[in-house]
């Protein structure tokens, strides 16, 4: 940097512009350019080379080029968006439609659009106001030297080796120079080898080549507008100047890059690229690669995954005294080689490559025009692109419900790109977070279950024919239920798997198994917003849009939501809406990500969020700040809720929730004063023993002041996994509720289903997974039939959910993987993963979409919706299902919220993404549920429930014994119980392993220092952990993330559960905490505590 | 309300008169307030003229006798002499005799001081610059309602409105949503422009006038003057002043130093400093700073010599032909290849020519480069000093002409410009940064005997018009005008010949 940073702003000017906290510290290098586009409220007109052409306010010359044929301009991003005659090339501009592009630029640097005006001589079209009455000519001689000239000086200073380059054949240069017939740029190209910049290449999912790089500052507003991260800027001036980071670091690898992929994402070269992708559409030449081209790179450094070893990277540093001589090194040593085997033979011969190659380049450079290497490049690049399987489809991990484009070859998935047409990703036009742009390697992993797994007569699982496999469960589940009855079976449905999976599962209980006994992992994560939204509102899902109304709220209260971590996308709309003035607010015991970007922060007690929700409400009602019209039209019960907040004094609520009078009201009076307020929350208000109470309390607070059924506002559960809302509750996998939340017990819909399926499904409720666990230890529930599921890490308690697995008598496991949960199995059966699949997921704005494959499930590993129809066949049962399509046609006529939903609707454009409630084929769908004028609420009279809520203690209090509390939630680059994100390199090349975060004053009394291990122990058990000191938590509590089996925190949570939804307590424990320091014994470190051990059950023949 | 003027009003007094940087005339000073027993010894800021700097004036009842850096002997003898009630007159530089109460130098007919007119510099050297009673603020009981009729232009390349009526900018201000901000761009961060520094060191009480009635005009309740982080003297200069007028200007504006570097002196650029940015680079217009300019408020960029101009018509109407197509005088540095620089200001149908006598060339002039390091290069300075026709010649406004003798090199002279512009430039606009960087990769082949006209003055005409800012766009200016004079020169050093033989190595 090249400028002093003493130099002070204007002391005392007021700012009017709004920021966040965060937003304010960033230091992008760019300037604070004014908003671009006519600022008239009305439409303009103006003449492109002699033609009218009527504008909407707010446009630029571009979008004038644009609106009167898309043959002028090329402005769309990408390879295919260029025009191959377009006139104005428009090089940096980006414009994919929708939010996102809308904080990208227009920059302007490039000046490849320059096009000429009577009235103002030659303009930037990107950036220049479509003013009134302007006349713009696109082809006058002054207007095309600028162009050419401009495009020339760009070429001047990129270096041109698009054979080996990673962005060839999506490189818009590229083709921008094709378009334009560039043929020998005027200024050469940038070609000096001595002058090349190294890649770097120390993320391990994004590269970097500054040699590429036409500095667009594509990647700058990516980063910092559109993430709003604040990693990347611009540095340096005149010839000097490139992108860098904001802080100290030289590296990807040291930044903080989160690696949410948006800069290679908008990156209109091979200057920042995926490596999944990389190389894709290269010239397929060993050793002709962009990294041999530069001959400079800075090397990445592999970390371990759970392919290598069962708890990776745990251990000391190499040096560090405590590290065991030659363990730690070798286990390293190993998982490297093994990494690199592949690369040895290039290794070996990598100095004749780069030689050769070099060597190739300069021969091609002194004797073939510029334009001639286009030509080759690209079709070079065509052909290779053809070869690479490409499918939009939907990101299999949070519920935000992500689309993209997935690139797959040969079986296996590469890497995802951004979807054509940003209709088809409604949640996120072009956004992803790291594990949906770069997570889906596992999905390669060489760990994955090939075949199916019988344990065998030593207790061992062996692989067997899946004839053998099948035969066995349906003989096994007969002999079950004949002995024991018929509910001694148990079923859990995935929230991973498609919709039509998870119906399908719920079908095989009640129809072929005839047990109530179906439930999936939801029970684990939002069951009590379930539990309190269907008393209070009706449906038991989220009111409103991620997008236009959690995008465009006037204020926030967000609580128990570490939103950056668990739903990145999501987050982003907020931050940048934070960002463009809204008010956050955030109550949460741990200052999260979202909460450095809040307005007001307040840190609770853990454990108390009915009391300062109900102070919230008294005090607006109080303070005659409620909605009093909206109240008395659409709600009933009001007065109940008046008269039990009366307890919650601004005192008592300091008292249990820690929460200042001055906060309350400050908060109370943000909330009050905002025309529209959306309330969101995840695990930190469900995962509790009064769960149900929190969430209850939380939607009297959106009534009391009206902010439910209009734009902007409404209640927003964040759901945790890819389909929780379809596959964990939409298509009846619960107890006691069938497909579209209908009534078992009601005999109009008993009947419909009998008639459908041929039985009536059972009508009382089973067990929840819970009970399933305490059932199977008590005897009661022999066999188990669990897809996708992994309760031997998600369980609170595991070491008693393990001895209840251990206790079952026979489980069987469909996964990928051989989860921590398939070591106890009886039968594993091998299915498919998103990547590898067909089917529909439903969004956490119940939004359905389509899901397809680019890759093949591995060995005979098979579709679940085919493993659970061969099930049924062999247990009588005739299902004749060809594809998913014909699932989602019974579930239509089934279940009447999604009475509209085919494959038809959802796979053209304009429908793409139905919200229920879909009541048939003429129905839009839903995008917010609820009316604020008319009420609507999902109960007879139209009425929504004002319920009291009551809070109480949690299951456990501090002691003297355990005297601090544990939390626990998740992490960015992990995934639940971690069985795939804890397969991906990069992933744990962030987060390598579990951790316990402990504020500074706690780990001052307790004597722990920042990086050493502790030991962290409840009544149940206790882990060793690293410490990490920060003030995110609060002192004396603790936070340990959810996802690892080595330092596995549900062997610490205990067995809570809220009476309504049965959600276990898992964000509340007491435990203590003992330094381990310099007795720190490795071999623990090394030792999961879940999973990776040899279980040995009884074997097929002892029972 | 007025004040009571005080040195103005004293009619016996010395004053001495020094340049830019205020220390400089210490031993003078020293020496005459040592000599002076009831005669006030007063301290002016420069004059513009810096030969024969520090001046020691005397003057008593209307008389006035220059003496250009008298030793302090002389000095001591001077003050003697006056104190004896004579203005001593014998070996004076100058003798004029004036009205007593002037607030403007009293002009001597002969030497620097008597090239052009003294309006607007009439002040500097004259008033005490730090005192407020010397000086009349308009600001006090006007706005700058006068002078928005009178057409003038703005000043300088650090103006938002360079070479456009200022009036133009402070309606779209006044016209705009949001609370308007006055911004003085001091920070040139180019040696060579020093009208701003002279007016701000020799009047800076009339810029700050000039800056509260622009202020008062468009309604703006904050006022910002930018300087140079590197110029402490002026700074200390102007929070001086600014304290010691504070109590008496409507809007008292806040002092805030900027880089010191080219760049942060466009318009733009410097609204990115002020806002704390830590790389400077300017922004994209349209929207102009008058619609979104610091924070995003409606802002009214200026040079002081145009809030200094702006006060004047505020103060004198009839001292401003709005008729005219650049109303009011021109304020130019004239420097290069010359003993002692020049601040001259010539009314808008005097002849560029004339700064010529401002100076002492020591060889024979070949050329002039006129606008600033990136103006442009003639043969001939023998045009009006205005905007119109010195744009019409190809030559930069920016208030400065360079003469240069027989031994400068013209494709020396310009590549060295071509040099600076890729290396002061912003980096953000590829005409900009690229270009430029073209431009003088195109002068150095000529060294390797390439000399391609045609290629240079392509890249020129798209370098000019489509830079997002003035460094990109004038980065041409001072090659392609001295191909169209020197084109055989250009050719010559294509065959390893250097006329001027100056060249020696290559660029």
């Amino acid at each position: 940097m090249s400028t002093d940073k003493s130099i002070p702003r204007v002391p005392d000017l007021h700012d009017p512009q709004p920021e966040t906290p965060v937003t304010k510290e960033f230091e992008t290098g760019t300037a604070n350019d004014p908003d671009v586009g006519t600022d008239t409220d009305d439409p303009t007109t103006l003449t492109v080379d002699g033609e009218p052409v009527t504008v909407a306010p707010g446009s630029t010359i571009i979008d004038a080029l644009q609106d009167l044929d898309d043959d002028i301009v090329s402005v769309d991003p990408g390879a295919e968006g260029v025009e191959d005659d377009a006139d104005v090339p428009a090089l940096c501009y980006y414009d994919r439609d929708g939010d996102c592009s809308d904080e990208i630029g227009p920059r302007s640097e490039c000046r490849t659009c320059m096009v000429e005006t009577e009235e103002h001589g030659l303009v930037p079209s990107c950036s220049f106001p479509a003013e009134d009455g302007l006349t713009v000519s696109t082809d006058t001689p002054d207007a095309e030297e600028a162009r050419s000239v401009n495009l020339d000086l760009v070429l001047s200073n990129h270096n041109l080796r698009c054979t080996t380059c990673n962005g060839n054949g999506r490189c818009e240069l590229q083709d921008a120079a094709i378009s334009e017939g560039v043929d020998h740029p005027r200024y050469g190209v940038f070609d000096e080898r001595d002058q090349y910049e190294p890649i770097d290449d120390t993320s391990s999912f994004i590269q970097i080549d500054r040699n590429k790089c036409i500095l667009c500052n594509r990647c700058v507003d990516a980063c910092n507008d559109v993430q709003v991260e604040g990693v990347l800027r611009i540095e340096g001036h005149g010839e000097d100047t490139r992108i860098g980071f904001q802080s100290d670091a030289e590296t990807m690898h040291d930044s903080e890059c989160v690696s949410c992929g948006h800069c290679a994402t908008v990156c209109p070269t091979g200057s920042l690229t995926e490596k999944g992708i990389d190389g894709a559409a290269t010239l397929p030449l060993p050793g002709f690669t962009q990294r041999n081209s530069i001959g400079k790179v800075i090397e990445h450094e592999d970390v371990e995954t759970i392919d290598d070893t069962t708890a990776p990277n745990r251990g000391f540093e190499p040096g560090d005294p405590r590290a065991a001589k030659g363990k730690t090194g070798l286990a390293r040593f190993a998982s490297q080689a093994k990494r690199r085997a592949g690369d040895i033979a290039k290794d070996y011969g990598k100095k004749a490559f780069l030689a050769g190659e070099h060597t190739a380049e300069s021969i091609a450079a002194n004797t073939m025009p510029e334009g001639r290497l286009f030509d080759i490049a690209s079709a070079v690049s065509d052909y290779r692109l053809s070869k690479i399987d490409k499918q939009e489809t939907t990101c299999g991990f949070c519920a935000v419900g992500c689309r993209f484009e997935m690139w797959g070859k040969d079986g296996d998935s590469l890497g995802v790109v951004p979807v054509d047409d940003p209709d088809d990703a409604p949640a996120n036009n072009f956004s992803t977070c790291v594990k949906g742009k770069f997570g889906h390697e596992f999905a390669n992993s060489e760990q994955r279950v090939t075949e199916p797994l019988i344990r065998n007569d030593d207790g061992d699982l062996e692989p067997t024919s899946w004839e053998e496999a099948l035969d066995y469960v349906a003989e096994r589940f007969t002999e079950i239920q004949d002995d024991h009855g018929i509910d001694s079976l148990g079923c859990l449905a995935s929230s991973k798997g498609s919709n039509e999976e998870a119906y399908l599962v719920q079908k095989f209980a009640r129809q072929v198994l005839g047990t109530k006994n179906i439930d999936n992992c939801a029970r684990l994560c939002h069951s009590s917003t379930v539990a309190a939204l269907q008393q209070t509102l009706g449906y038991g899902a989220m009111t409103n849009r991620i997008n236009e109304d959690i995008g465009e709220a006037d204020a926030y209260l967000i609580s128990g939501s570490n939103t950056t971590e668990s739903h990145p996308v999501l987050a982003t709309r907020i931050k940048q809406n934070v960002r463009d003035g809204a008010d956050l607010v955030v109550f949460d015991p741990r200052k999260v990500g979202i909460a450095e970007h809040a307005d007001q922060y307040t840190r609770t007690n853990p454990g108390y969020d009915v009391a300062w929700l109900n102070g919230l409400i008294r005090y607006i009602i109080e303070h005659d700040l409620h909605d009093e019209d909206f109240i008395e039209r659409n709600t009933k019960n009001f007065e109940e809720v008046r008269e039990k907040v009366q307890a919650f004094t601004p005192e008592k609520v300091e008292e249990l929730a820690g929460v200042s009078p001055e906060e309350l009201a400050s908060a109370a009076e943000t909330l009050a004063d905002a025309d529209s307020v959306v309330f969101g929350w995840a695990m930190g208000m469900t995962q509790q023993s009064h769960g149900t109470e929190n969430l209850i309390a939380m939607a009297d607070l959106a009534l009391v002041l009206g902010q439910v059924g209009k734009p902007g506002a409404g209640l927003s559960p964040f759901r945790g996994q890819n389909n929780v809302q379809g596959g964990g509750g939409d298509m009846g996998t619960l107890p006691g509720s069938l497909p579209g939340y209908q009534n078992p017990a009601d005999d109009e819909v008993g009947e419909k289903f009998a008639d459908a399926w041929g039985e009536r499904p059972p009508e009382e409720p089973g067990l929840k997974v819970p009970e399933m666990l305490a059932e199977a230890h008590a005897g009661n529930l022999r066999g188990m039939y669990v897809v996708g599921e992994n309760p031997a890490l998600s369980e609170p308690d595991i070491q008693h959910a393990a001895e209840a697995l251990e206790d079952m008598e026979f489980l069987v496991v469909q996964d990928i993987f051989m989860t921590e949960t398939a070591d106890y199995a009886d039968v594993v059966l091998p299915a498919a993963t998103s990547p590898e699949k067909h089917g529909t997921f439903t969004n956490t704005e119940r939004r359905i979409q389509r899901v397809r494959p680019t890759s093949e499930p591995p060995g005979e590993a098979r579709q679940d919706w085919e493993i659970t129809q061969a099930l049924a066949r062999r247990l009588g049962y005739d299902w004749d299902y060809d594809h998913p399509r014909e699932v989602m046609d019974e579930i239509n006529s089934l279940a009447p919220i999604y009475g509209g939903v085919t494959y038809d609707r959802l796979e053209s454009g304009e429908e793409h993404g139905l919200q229920w409630p879909c009541w048939d084929e003429d129905h839009e769908g839903t995008p917010y549920l609820y009316d604020y004028d008319e009420g609507n609420f999902n109960f007879e009279d139209g009425k929504a429930r004002f319920v009291p809520a009551d809070g109480g203690h949690p299951g456990e209090i501090p002691d003297e014994e355990y005297p601090l509390t544990l939390t626990s939630g998740r992490v960015l680059y992990h995934w639940h119980t971690g069985q795939i994100t804890r397969r991906v390199e990069g992933l744990m090349s962030h987060v390598g392993e579990s951790f316990v975060e402990v504020h500074p004053e706690t780990a001052e009394k307790l004597g722990i220092a920042d990086g050493e291990y502790v030991r962290v122990e409840s009544r149940r058990g206790d882990i060793v952990v690293k410490a990490q000191v920060t003030e995110r938590v609060g002192p004396g509590t603790l936070f340990i993330p959810m996802h690892f089996a080595a330092g596995a925190v549900n062997k610490l949570t205990g067995e809570t559960f809220d009476p309504t939804a049965g959600i276990p307590e898992y964000k509340v424990s007491s435990v203590r905490v003992e330094v381990l320091g310099p007795e720190t014994d490795e071999t623990v470190l090394r030792t999961p505590d879940a999973g990776g051990k040899q279980v040995r059950k009884r074997g097929a023949g002892d029972d | 309300m007025t004040q009571e003027p005080t040195t103005l009003a004293r009619s016996t007094v010395v004053r001495v008169s020094t340049d830019e940087r205020p220390a400089s005339g210490d031993r003078t000073l020293a020496a005459a307030r040592a000599a002076a027993d009831s005669v006030p010894v007063v301290r002016t800021g420069p004059t513009g003229i810096t030969a024969a700097t520090p001046l020691v004036m005397v003057t008593r009842n209307g008389q006035t006798a220059f003496y250009g850096d008298p030793s302090p002997a002389t000095v001591r003898d001077l003050v003697d002499e006056l104190e004896a009630g004579t203005v001593p007159t014998a070996d004076a530089d100058a003798v004029v005799e004036h009205d007593p109460e002037t607030a403007s130098l009293p002009v001597p007919e002969r030497g620097p001081l008597s090239v052009g007119r003294r309006s607007v510099l009439g002040p500097c050297g004259w008033v005490a610059p730090l005192d407020p009673a010397d000086w009349s603020f308009v600001s006090t009981d006007r706005t700058a309602d006068i002078a928005a009729g009178g057409g003038l232009l703005g000043r300088g390349r650090g103006d938002a409105a360079t070479n456009e009526p200022v009036s133009n900018v402070w309606e779209t201000a006044s016209e705009t949503d949001g609370d308007p901000v006055v911004v003085c761009n001091a920070n040139d961060a180019s040696a060579l422009p020093t009208g701003d520094e002279t007016l701000l060191s020799g009047a800076p009480m009339a810029v700050l006038d000039g800056i509260a009635a622009v202020a008062e005009y468009v309604d703006a309740g904050d006022a910002v003057i930018y300087v140079n982080e590197s110029r402490s003297d002026l700074q200390a200069n102007l929070r001086e002043a600014i304290d010691a007028a504070a109590d008496t200007l409507p809007v008292v504006p806040q002092l805030v130093a900027g880089p010191d570097e080219f760049r942060a002196g466009e318009p733009t650029a410097a609204l990115e400093a002020l806002e704390g940015a830590d790389r400077v680079e300017p922004r994209l217009q349209p929207p102009a700073p008058a619609k979104r300019g610091l924070y995003g408020r409606p802002t009214v960029i200026h040079t002081p010599r145009t809030f200094a101009h702006v006060q004047r018509a505020v103060a004198e109407p009839d001292s401003v032909d709005a008729d005219a197509a650049d109303p009011g005088t021109r304020i130019v540095t004239v420097t290069g290849d010359v003993a002692d620089r020049a601040t001259v200001e010539l009314g808008s149908s005097a002849n560029l020519a004339a700064v010529r006598e401002a100076v002492e060339m020591d060889g024979s002039f070949k050329m002039a480069c006129v606008g600033g390091v990136l103006g442009g290069v003639t043969r001939s300075l023998d045009m009006a000093p205005t905007a119109q026709s010195l744009r019409a010649a190809g030559l930069g406004t920016n208030g400065v002409v360079e003469l240069f003798d027989s031994d400068r090199c013209t494709v020396e002279t310009v590549g060295k410009r071509a040099r600076f512009a890729s290396m002061e430039n912003s980096g953000r606009c590829v005409p900009g940064r690229e270009g430029t960087k073209q431009l003088a990769e195109l002068l150095r082949d000529i060294y390797d005997g390439s000399f391609e006209s045609d290629k240079i003055r392509e890249l020129g005409r798209v370098m000019r018009q489509s830079s997002n800012c003035q460094v990109g766009a004038h980065a041409p200016r001072p090659v392609t005008t001295a191909i169209d004079e020197f084109e055989p020169e250009f050719r010559a050093h294509t065959d390893g010949h250097c006329p001027s033989g100056t060249c020696t190595e290559k660029l």
